[in-house]
C-alpha cells in the first residue's frame, strides 16, 4: 500500500503544484482585466469603452466556462492561433473571472459615498486622480472578502482545464486511476488535497472580512 | 385677479450687489430647479476680496445650493456666475444647465475652498495625507513643502499632535478643523462653509467657530451658511437672509439683528434665537 502512494504522490503533488500556479496566474489576469472592464463600464461619458466592456461581461457571463476553453483551444488554432494548453487555461479562466469580478469592482467603487467624490472635487483634484487616490483605495477595503471567495472559487474551477490536457490535479489523477482503475483511492486523495487547501483559505477570508468590519 | 396677488409670500429677490469694481464673486439673477421644485429664485449677489457673507434662513431656502453653485458642484437653470471673472454657471443656448468644461471648473475650485457640513474627510488617509493630498497632487507641490504647510497649518488649528491619526479616531470638532486645513492648504482666495457645526456636538461648535473667526480676521473672503447666529454677528460683513429661494434682507449685523424689515426675517430670528436659548442655555445671548 504505502509503496503505492510513493508512486503516486509525486505526480499528484506535481498536478497540485500546476493547479495553484494556474490559479494564481488566471487570478491576477482576472484582477486586472476585472479592474479594467469595471473602469470602461462606468465611463458611461465614453460610449466607445463602456459598451465593449459591457458587451464582453455579458456574454462571459452568458456562455459556460467550459465552452469558452473549447472555444480558445480547439477554434482558434483554425485561425492560425496556436496556444500553449497552460496559457490557453490561465486566458480561458482569467477572461471568465474578470467578467464576474469586474462586477465586483464595480459595486465596491459605486458604494463610495458621493461625498467622497464631492469634497475631491472641491479640492480641484481631476477624476482620475480621485479614482486613483481616493475611491479605489477605499473600494479595495470593500472588496477584498469577495474577492477572497473568488479566489477560492477559481482554485476549485481549475479542474475544470483538464479537459484541455494540462497536467494539473485532475488530470493527473484521471490519468492515475485508468492506469491502475484505484478510482475510489486515488479521487479521494484529489477531494482531500483541494479540501485540505480550500478550507483553511475560506477561514482566512472570513477572518479577513471581521477584521476589516472592525477597522472600517 | 392676477396671479401676483397670491404671491404676498415670494416677493422680488433683494438684489445684494456691492457696486464695488471688482467683486470676486458675482451672481446675475440665478434661477435652479430641482425637478418641479423652485429652489432658487432670481438669486443676485456680489462677494467682495475680504469680504465675510453669512447667509442665514430657514431650512430649505436654498443657501446649500447657493454655495454648492459657487463650487460647480451644481449648474444653473438661470442666470450666471462668475469667480474672479470667470464665468462658472450660464444656462445653454437651449436654456438648459450647462456645465462648464472640467478645465474651467477646476480653475474655479482652485479659487474657492469648501467645507461641508458632515467633513467628509478621506477616511483611508492620515490628518497630514488629507491634508496634502491636492496641493501636492493638484497644485504640483513638492511634498516636503507640502507637509510644511500641512504641519503649520494643523498648528494653527491646534492638532499638531494629530498629523499621523486617522479621521476615526478625533472628533467631530477635530476633524471639521482639519477640513478647514486641508481646503485652506490649496491656498484658495475664498472660503465657502455649508453649516459647518451643524453636524457637531454643542459642546465642540466653539472650536470650529474660533479657527473661523481667525480665518475672518486674515481677511479671508468667506461665505458662510450658519445657524450660530452670535457668531454671524460677530464675524459678517453683510449678512443675507434667505427665505424660498430668494434674498429678501441685506444688510450689516447690527441692522439685521437688531432692526430687521422683513416680517420672515424677525420671525425666523425669533425662532432661532429662542430655540438657542432652550438648547444650550443663553450661549447664543452672551455678547
Amino acid at each position: 500500500m504505502i509503496d503505492r502512494w510513493l508512486e503516486w504522490g509525486p505526480p499528484l503533488l506535481r498536478g497540485t503544484a500546476l493547479t495553484i500556479f494556474l490559479t494564481f496566474g488566471s487570478f491576477t489576469f482576472a484582477l486586472v482585466l476585472g479592474l479594467m472592464l469595471a473602469l470602461a463600464r462606468l465611463n458611461r461619458r465614453r460610449w466607445y469603452l463602456c459598451s465593449p466592456a459591457q458587451a464582453l461581461v455579458e456574454f462571459v457571463r452568458g456562455t459556460p466556462l467550459l465552452v469558452q476553453l473549447f472555444y480558445l483551444y480547439f477554434v482558434l488554432p483554425f485561425v492560425g492561433i496556436t496556444l500553449n494548453p497552460i496559457v490557453t487555461g490561465i486566458l480561458g479562466l482569467g477572461v471568465n473571472y474578470g467578467a464576474y469580478m469586474s462586477e465586483v469592482y464595480r459595486a465596491g467603487i459605486e458604494a463610495i459615498d458621493r461625498s467622497q467624490w464631492e469634497a475631491a472635487h472641491a479640492l480641484a483634484m481631476p477624476t482620475t486622480l480621485i479614482m486613483r487616490m481616493i475611491v479605489l483605495p477605499q473600494a479595495f477595503r470593500i472588496i477584498i472578502p469577495p474577492m477572497g471567495n473568488y479566489l477560492i472559487s477559481l482554485f476549485k474551477d481549475t479542474a475544470i482545464v483538464a479537459t484541455i490536457s494540462i497536467e494539473e490535479v485532475t488530470f493527473t489523477a484521471r490519468l492515475l486511476a485508468s492506469q491502475t482503475f484505484q478510482y475510489l483511492a486515488i479521487f479521494t486523495a484529489v477531494l482531500v488535497i483541494y479540501f485540505v487547501i480550500s478550507y483553511p483559505a475560506s477561514r482566512g477570508v472570513a477572518w479577513l472580512e471581521r477584521r476589516l468590519r472592525i477597522g472600517a | 385677479m392676477g396671479e401676483p396677488q397670491f404671491r404676498i409670500d415670494a416677493p422680488e429677490s433683494v438684489d445684494a450687489r456691492t457696486g464695488s469694481p471688482a467683486p470676486l464673486i458675482t451672481v446675475r439673477d440665478v434661477w435652479k430647479r430641482f425637478g418641479t421644485l423652485e429652489v432658487l429664485r432670481g438669486l443676485t449677489l456680489d462677494v467682495d476680496p475680504g469680504e465675510v457673507v453669512v447667509v442665514i434662513g430657514p431650512s430649505g431656502s436654498g443657501k446649500t445650493t447657493l454655495l454648492r453653485i459657487l463650487n460647480c458642484l451644481e449648474t444653473v437653470n438661470a442666470g450666471t456666475v462668475t469667480i474672479k471673472g470667470i464665468p462658472v454657471a450660464a444656462p445653454g443656448a437651449d436654456g438648459r444647465p450647462q456645465r462648464p468644461n472640467d478645465r474651467t471648473i477646476r480653475t474655479v475650485r482652485l479659487e474657492v475652498g469648501m467645507v461641508f457640513q458632515r467633513f467628509n474627510l478621506f477616511p483611508h488617509l492620515t490628518v497630514l495625507e488629507n491634508i496634502t493630498m491636492a496641493p501636492v497632487h493638484v497644485r504640483r507641490l513638492d511634498p516636503a513643502t507640502g507637509r510644511a504647510r500641512a504641519t503649520e497649518l494643523l498648528q494653527r488649528m491646534g492638532l499638531v499632535e494629530k498629523a499621523a491619526a486617522y479621521p476615526h479616531q478625533l472628533s467631530g470638532g477635530q476633524q471639521q478643523r482639519v477640513a478647514i486645513a486641508r481646503a485652506l492648504a490649496m491656498q484658495p482666495e475664498a472660503m465657502l462653509f455649508d453649516e459647518v457645526t451643524s453636524a457637531l456636538d454643542p459642546e465642540l461648535v466653539g472650536e470650529v467657530l474660533t479657527v473661523m473667526r481667525q480665518l475672518a480676521e486674515d481677511g479671508m473672503t468667506m461665505v458662510i451658511v450658519t445657524h450660530e447666529m452670535q457668531f454671524a454677528r460677530e464675524v459678517a460683513d453683510r449678512v443675507i437672509v434667505m427665505d424660498q429661494g430668494r434674498i429678501i434682507e441685506v444688510g450689516d449685523p447690527q441692522t439685521i439683528f437688531r432692526a430687521p424689515t422683513h416680517p420672515r426675517t424677525v420671525e425666523f430670528l425669533h425662532r432661532i434665537l429662542m430655540e438657542g436659548r432652550e438648547a444650550d442655555g443663553g450661549r447664543l445671548a452672551k455678547p
